[in-house]
């Protein structure tokens, strides 16, 4: 697996630099950020409050995608602070591994996973991914509000039935790798996925604040999601109660959070 | 349609909610035809399992008529009168292949949650916290059933719904008690609590071979019940002390098997009762795991204390020590259903088994909180209540 270093000043920092003196130019982008910011406070606080249902923790974690991209990219917050937190302490990665094991042998879960199409059926965080050619792909995450988040990933390595790893392209609005490894268990009939994820956050305090925000929600969500293909695959279908009939949905006995649905 | 649904500590009311829709390829509709309160409904009831919300849909013994499948079930169709399991379980996973159908991988939609409290999840069970999936419960009209393919077991014509209700919690949980307990003929059998399932495990350990059962509890009325349908030798924990009695039964070897078929809000006494009611009261012990202190203490060398009795949570003051120096083994867990419905309605088809002996009333649904409030306080010997539709 290859490793990106971590110097003081990273290239992804000084990406984000740039892009955010190209954005001085399109109208309208402060209401936008600034939107961003509070409704992705907003969803990030929604969702960490209710913490009982997997959206729950989906909610928490594009609430902080988009606190953390109205951030990085606010003018309001500014070049100041951008420049303040680029100048203050070194970056820390941010890296997600999470393990399952599923009943169905290996060579049918590796080409499962080789085709981009088949993994936003429980990628739920993820609305597409759009096959550019053999290594190359369009993801987009889909945020509430109508905004996406999308980046362009490159297979950089890819051992049939063992191993597929990736790597965002330069210019990623989220910048990320990771992989994602398979062995047979139970007489080749089983399969444990190994699977790795880390995200580069901004440098400085503000980036580690959000880096740690980011860790604790979505370590769950990638875990989900694993568990959602485990489900898929071995079922047919995800487990869910959303729709059934409760108490809760008659005007006066329900918590208020369910009101708002 | 009408459910009882859970608003808090001692607060169950019936209520008009909608009917529930088939969600997913896998799932049935079922119109409940009977369903029962569980003795672990009344551990939700006095409000010591998490993760229950307001207006959650209770239940989880229940049977009934199939009204619509979803398009991946092929194996029921309208009019199939079936018993449903109380674990739901998705016969695919790695747990489900080898019949541990209560720790099925897949079919707990809030398992990351599960994960957090137990470090792996168990199965989903029908109205039982979402800590357990969340799923609506078959105290109710109606309910879905997830998993469809897999769960219901179609019972035959001639049997009443008394006669096969029970199929989907009690009689399996009391018969699994014994079958994990590795009774060998001439055993002695001792069973803490004389509810429905410490009384099937009582029913189940003579036709496994065991020589004597003792019946331990403080109702008379159950310990009546076991003497009379169990053949139980009987402690009454209001006149006897249970760990000298036991000793002095068995020729002071103690018996092979203590099975607890209580649970975390056990009744003890004195000091240490006082302690559990406290910490438990403050949460800051979730079970008062009376009985089963006193199953390990009772049990004898090398033997095997088995726990059908439901904990949640953390219970404090085990006697590690006595089960580590006596060399026990434990069994516990919920029951995985599935792999034992059709063995015992083989049994009650041939009259092996009649467990309608437990089910002391029959009061219909809109009575339903009612008989929550009559169960819990035991008023009226209320052992096992049936609900009517």
């Amino acid at each position: 697996m290859p490793r990106r270093s971590h110097s003081p000043m990273p290239i992804e920092g000084q990406r984000a630099l740039r892009k955010s003196s190209h954005d001085d130019f399109e109208p309208g982008l402060e209401m936008v950020r600034w939107g961003s910011v509070l409704g992705g406070a907003a969803l990030a606080v929604y969702g960490l409050v209710r913490r009982r249902r997997f959206t729950d923790l989906i909610y928490s974690g594009l609430g902080a995608a988009l606190v953390y991209r109205g951030l990085s990219d606010s003018n309001l917050i500014g070049r100041s602070l951008k420049r303040m937190a680029l100048h203050t302490a070194a970056t820390e990665s941010v890296e997600i591994a999470t393990s399952m094991t599923v009943e169905c042998p290996v060579d049918e879960v590796y080409s499962f996973w080789r085709r981009p199409k088949n993994l936003p059926r429980f990628l739920r965080h993820i609305s597409s991914i759009e096959p550019i050619d053999k290594r190359h792909s369009l993801w987009t995450a889909e945020l509430p509000g109508g905004m996406h988040l999308s980046w362009r990933a490159e297979i950089i390595e890819d051992r049939e039935n063992e191993l597929i790893a990736w790597q965002s392209v330069e210019g990623s609005d989220l910048f990320n790798e990771g992989y994602i490894a398979f062995r047979p268990v139970f007489d080749g009939q089983g399969t444990e996925i190994h699977a790795r994820i880390v995200y580069h956050p901004p440098a400085g305090k503000l980036g580690a604040r959000v880096a740690s925000f980011f860790e604790s929600v979505q370590a769950q969500v990638v875990r989900e999601d694993l568990r959602g293909f485990k489900r898929l695959i071995e079922t047919g279908e995800l487990p869910t109660i959303e729709g059934q009939p409760s108490a809760r949905q008659r005007p006066g006995n329900g918590r208020m959070e369910q009101r708002l649905h | 349609m009408k459910a009882l649904c859970w608003f808090g500590r001692r607060d169950i009311r019936l209520e008009t909610v909608p009917d529930p829709t088939i969600l997913n390829p896998r799932d049935a509709i079922i119109k409940v035809s009977r369903a029962a309160i569980c003795g672990s409904d009344l551990h939700l009831y006095e409000g010591f399992i998490p993760t229950m919300e307001r207006g959650d849909i209770m239940g989880h013994e229940f049977m009934g008529e199939v009204v619509e499948v979803g398009s991946e079930v092929d194996n029921l169709e309208q009019g199939d009168r079936v018993v449903v399991p109380f674990p739901i379980a998705c016969g695919n996973c790695h747990h489900c292949h080898v019949d541990h159908h209560a720790l099925c991988d897949n079919s707990n939609p809030n398992a990351g949650m599960a994960e957090q409290a137990f470090g792996y999840s168990p199965a989903g069970i029908f109205g039982y916290s979402h800590l357990f999936g969340g799923y609506a419960g078959g105290q109710a009209e109606y309910v879905r059933v997830p998993f469809a393919d897999v769960g219901p077991m179609k019972v035959p014509d001639q049997l009443t719904d008394d006669d096969v209700l029970l199929l989907t919690d009690v009689l399996p949980t009391g018969y699994q008690a014994a079958d994990v307990a590795n009774i060998k003929d001439g055993d002695t059998v001792a069973v803490w609590g004389c509810g429905p399932v410490g009384l099937f495990a009582m029913k189940a350990a003579t036709m496994m071979g065991a020589e004597r059962v003792i019946a331990i509890d403080f109702v008379a009325d159950r310990l009546a019940r076991a003497r009379r349908y169990c053949g139980a030798e009987i402690i009454d924990l209001d006149v006897d002390a249970p760990l000298q009695l036991l000793k002095e039964m068995t020729g002071g070897r103690g018996p092979e098997v203590c099975i607890e078929a209580v649970g975390m809000e056990s009744h003890g006494a004195g000091m240490v009762d006082w302690y559990d009611r406290a910490k438990q009261s403050l949460r800051l012990e979730t079970g008062r795991p009376h009985a089963l202190r006193q199953a390990i203490m009772a049990c004898g060398k090398g033997g095997t204390v088995v726990i059908p009795g439901v904990f949640g949570g953390i219970v404090d003051k085990l006697p590690m020590g006595a089960a580590f120096n006596k060399g026990l083994t434990f069994k516990m867990g919920q029951t995985h259903v599935h792999r034992y419905m059709k063995p015992l309605l083989e049994k009650i088809e041939s009259d092996e088994i009649d467990p309608t002996f437990v089910i002391t009333h029959r009061v219909p649904l809109v009575e339903g909180p009612q008989a929550y409030e009559m169960l819990q306080n035991k008023e009226d010997n209320a052992l096992k209540v049936v609900l009517t539709f």
